[in-house]
């Protein structure tokens, strides 16, 4: 093994492997341009068809889970489904009767709130009428589209006042919301 | 005792409003004749009465889920009789959050908590200056506890957030875009 590696002469380290004894590369043909040309064309009409077929299904919409019911639940429906006794005859009527005063009741704030909605959009309109009588420039200022108010945050009560002088305990908020 | 009776007019301030809204709403059904009804009015016309807002995205946010959902109703009820009829409504998925607390000068876990952000979302057309600044006063008074409402002005981006990302689509046009920047670099070498 040691001798195999001592040269007298300049060794030219050929090695009979098996590409050597192997049939020569084959020189690669240069394509006609025309051919090629139609291929990259089909190809990309089948794509441009692929996307075409997509876009006609009308994407899903992400599923709001508030809104889905628990599978379990859904099967569990029949053992869950309640046997309650008949309701009686006063029983009906005194709920006919809360029924009634409690639409009633509804129906006047109803009527209420329309009323105020009502007197403040005429109120504005007849003021609006006024000022076009006044002056018409002054009245396309007053009418003309201006969105840099936008966006804008309202934000309703809250239960309980801030604690003044109240220190957070740390912690960490992770968002927890699923990926697509 | 009698219940007092109010009738509430519909908001159409002049007798022209109301016969250019009747033109306006047969020229939808003929879209090349001109006269309708015996009313002619230009195709090219813009709509009548004072000029409109973009769509409005209203966007009701709360922790509170029945809250969110019944103001939802509320908004789109009121919309619907101060004159913005053409509204609609939709839900877009909860924000869960997961909220730790930690015990005083350590790292080990005193409460933890999961909470869901719900939102729904309620699109106004067609609101004039005057509309628009009445629903928001309407808004500020009546909004429940712990509900926020952003309004805004309607994104595709929006759209686009409901809905689940086709990945093949984007797959495929991401090798279209691919085809045409190779086209171009041959071109230019």
């Amino acid at each position: 093994m040691a001798a195999a590696c001592l040269h007298t002469s300049n060794p030219l380290c050929f090695w009979l492997g098996t590409p050597l004894c192997a049939e020569p590369l084959k020189k690669k043909k240069k394509m006609d341009p025309a051919i090629l040309k139609a291929r990259a064309e089909k190809k990309k009409g089948k794509i441009e068809k692929a996307i075409r077929q997509l876009q006609k299904h009308a994407q899903s919409l992400k599923p709001i889970d508030e809104m889905t019911v628990n599978k379990k639940l859904l099967g569990e429906v029949h053992s869950r489904t309640r046997k309650n006794p008949p309701v009686t005859e006063e029983e009906t009527e005194r709920r006919a009767l809360a029924l009634k005063s409690w639409t009633r009741y509804k129906h006047y704030q109803h009527l209420a709130e329309q009323d105020k909605l009502s007197t403040m959009i005429l109120s504005q309109e007849s003021a609006l009428r006024e000022l076009r009588a006044e002056s018409e420039e002054l009245y396309l200022k007053a009418i003309a589209i201006n969105e840099s108010f936008l966006p804008l945050t309202l934000k309703g009560p809250v239960n309980t006042p801030p604690i003044p002088g109240y220190v957070a305990p740390d912690g960490d908020y992770i968002d927890t919301t699923r990926k697509w | 005792m009698l219940p007092v009776i109010r009738i509430f007019v519909p908001r159409i301030s002049s007798p022209w409003e109301s016969i250019a809204k009747l033109g306006g709403c047969a020229r939808t059904h003929f879209s090349s004749s001109a006269v309708n009804c015996g009313i002619y009015s230009p195709e090219d016309l813009p709509p009548p009465g004072p000029p409109q807002f973009a769509p409005i995205n209203l966007r009701i946010r709360g922790y509170d889920f029945t809250l969110v959902e019944h103001y939802m109703y509320y908004l789109t009820r009121l919309a619907h009789n101060v004159g913005v009829p053409n509204t609609k409504r939709w839900a877009t998925p909860a924000v869960s959050t997961r909220v730790t607390s930690f015990k005083p000068q350590s790292s080990l876990l005193q409460n933890e908590y999961e909470l869901n952000l719900f939102e729904r979302n309620v699109l106004l057309t067609g609101a004039s200056v005057s509309i628009l600044s009445t629903l928001l006063d309407v808004m500020n008074s009546t909004l429940p506890e712990g509900v926020s409402v952003t309004a805004k002005v309607m994104e595709p981006a929006d759209e686009e957030m409901r809905r689940v990302p086709d990945y093949e689509l984007v797959a495929l046009k991401g090798q279209l875009a691919e085809m045409a920047s190779e086209r171009e670099k041959k071109k230019k070498g």
